[in-house]
């Protein structure tokens, strides 16, 4: 298997915020985490891997929760073992399988974590701006969460990751248990935070969500990173060279087909015919940084490689 | 007047999670419950030596007797053993909850353990006084309704300092198996044996081990001292008020340092 290591692949020079440096798990004599090595940037990034293969481990040692038994893992520079709470509020996190106080009202429980994460108490209208956001009925609000559904507990765990404006946000499996048209709504909102310059750091072992919702992956199996960078990248390194441009938004005026025709124009870009369809263009090409960069001046529209691409690119590189 | 902001605006965490923390403590069932018991000894006590007799009181009860045989030998030793499950009722979830219904992880993700474990105990801490306060008031103005006597001073202080380190002992125990068992079944059950076995560990020679052997050294050495004027201060007696002070503190001690070695995962 081929190993690419993010710090050398990341088209972008900024300032890491994460810094993961030969960090190890052990658990009675059994490595679950094997001296993983990140970088990760302001950016939606992922990880991705089957059950059991680390992704949440190593998110639990990030937030300081589950202690290394080697190497050291750094948020803004400090430490998350020995950071104190300025810091860990700068963070939201969703734990998989998410639970909660049972005899707390929705409007309690938001109301509680958000004092926990700023420095205010969040007034009602900002409760009920975050109770909005998890799209909760507003007759629950009000009710104990043990009267939730399991769909509804999930809604009310990411909005409370999101509550008290964190920086950094983890979630673990955000969309387990939420419908499939909640899931589209929620991938949807992460975004929209994204765009707020919010980093969301995903865990995931389903391809599709990860495929809408991030810009960097990290691929990992049996403890160890097998390969990581951005998404265009691995799928032009694995040999993919199909790519689709796909609205996501409707801020400018600016139509799929104007972008096509400005894409054209383009020496390098198109290594084939585009298709200009109602909802996406689909082209080939050997130069998707040169697209990528090309498409940070148009927010409205997202570049990935052509659906489907991840799922072969994690058989790949998982199954081998 | 900046540095003053600047502090106000740094514990509203401490603040924000104290305050939630004593509601969940004080407006509890549990807590309600421990009030109710609470009154059970007061009620027994009127009753044995108020109502149940037409003699006037002022002929069966003196400042000497209210002191000596009411107050300390009933009040604080007599119904001491049998409020000591009310510190385990308080505290027997007070890390073990958030274990259990899966909110550990979000909790602790928002703060340093060491500073989420102390805001835990201030907040016990702060129900156990409270607890004190009300049972130690209710009774001293029942007596004062219905005697007109009221316990000397110092006889009433060192009764309250005893029953109170008594709970402090207790409820730091609790919290310490909360801590490590994170399981509220066990952290009702062990306190709760080892305050039952507490009085037998003396017989088996394991005294060093009972924390009422260690009572009932400085309980005695205060009963000779108020009412027989002796004062039988030995080594032995030093070591044992160095215990009921000490041990509490040892426990929390430990506790911190071993709740810090865990990794905290739910799954």
């Amino acid at each position: 298997m081929r190993n690419k290591d993010l710090s050398n692949l990341m088209s972008l020079t900024k300032e890491p915020i994460i810094k993961i440096q030969g960090l190890t798990k052990e658990y009675y004599n059994k490595v679950v985490i094997d001296n993983v090595n990140l970088e990760i940037q302001d950016s939606c990034f992922a990880f991705l891997g089957p059950n059991g293969a680390g992704k949440t481990t190593i998110m639990l040692m990030l937030l300081g929760l589950v202690k290394p038994s080697n190497g050291t893992a750094s948020i803004f520079g400090t430490d998350m073992l020995k950071s104190l709470g300025k810091m860990r509020r700068r963070i939201g996190f969703l734990p998989e399988n998410v639970g909660f106080y049972p005899n707390l009202t929705g409007r309690k429980f938001l109301k509680l974590i958000s004092g926990l994460r700023s420095k205010v108490l969040g007034g009602d209208n900002q409760i009920e701006s975050y109770l909005e956001w998890s799209g909760i009925d507003r007759s629950y609000w009000d009710k104990t969460i043990k009267t939730y559904s399991r769909g509804m507990q999930q809604r009310l765990g990411i909005a409370q990751a999101f509550a008290g404006d964190p920086k950094i946000v983890f979630l673990d499996e955000p969309l387990s248990n939420i419908d499939p048209l909640g899931r589209e709504e929620f991938i949807q909102k992460i975004r929209m935070k994204r765009e707020e310059g919010v980093t969301v750091i995903i865990s995931s072992h389903i391809v599709l969500e990860i495929e809408q919702i991030a810009d960097y992956i990290a691929f990992i199996d049996n403890g160890k990173i097998k390969a990581s960078d951005k998404i265009y990248n691995l799928a032009q390194f694995y040999g993919f060279d199909e790519y689709e441009i796909t609205r996501i938004d409707h801020n400018e005026s600016m139509t799929l087909k104007e972008l096509n025709e400005l894409l054209s124009t383009e020496k390098d870009i198109f290594s084939d015919v585009s298709k200009a369809l109602r909802e996406k263009i689909i082209f080939r090409t050997d130069n998707p940084e040169k697209v990528d960069k090309i498409l940070l001046n148009y927010k409205d529209f997202k570049f990935t490689p052509i659906s489907g691409t991840l799922n072969k690119l994690y058989k790949k590189i998982i199954k081998g | 007047m900046k540095r003053e902001n600047k502090m106000k605006s740094s514990l509203f965490y401490e603040k924000h999670l104290f305050s939630f923390y004593l509601k969940n403590r004080i407006l509890s069932l549990k807590f309600l419950i421990c009030l109710l018991l609470l009154m059970i000894p007061i009620l027994q006590i009127l009753n044995d030596y108020i109502f149940s007799t037409n003699i006037p009181i002022h002929l069966r009860l003196n400042q000497s007797l209210l002191d000596r045989i009411l107050y300390w030998e009933d009040f604080i030793a007599s119904y001491g053993f049998f409020l000591i499950f009310l510190p385990i009722i308080i505290s027997v979830d007070i890390i073990s909850e958030e274990f259990s219904n899966k909110s550990a992880m979000i909790l602790y993700s928002t703060e340093s353990r060491n500073k989420i474990l102390f805001i835990k105990l201030l907040s016990l801490m702060s129900a156990i006084s409270l607890l004190t306060i009300i049972y130690f008031s209710t009774f001293l103005i029942a007596i004062f309704i219905t005697t007109n006597y009221l316990v000397s001073i110092d006889i009433f202080l060192i009764g309250f300092l005893f029953v109170y380190l008594e709970f402090i002992f207790i409820a730091s125990l609790t919290f310490m198996i909360s801590a490590l068992t994170r399981n509220v079944i066990s952290s009702f059950f062990l306190p709760f044996l080892y305050l039952i076995l507490n009085p037998f560990l003396e017989v088996l020679e394991l005294g060093l081990l009972s924390y009422y052997s260690y009572k009932m050294k400085v309980f005695n050495f205060f009963r000779y001292m108020f009412f027989q004027e002796i004062i039988i201060f030995s080594n032995i007696t030093a070591i044992c008020i160095i215990a009921i002070f000490g041990l509490p503190i040892m426990i929390i001690l430990i506790t911190f340092y071993t709740f810090n070695q865990f990794d905290i995962r739910v799954d």
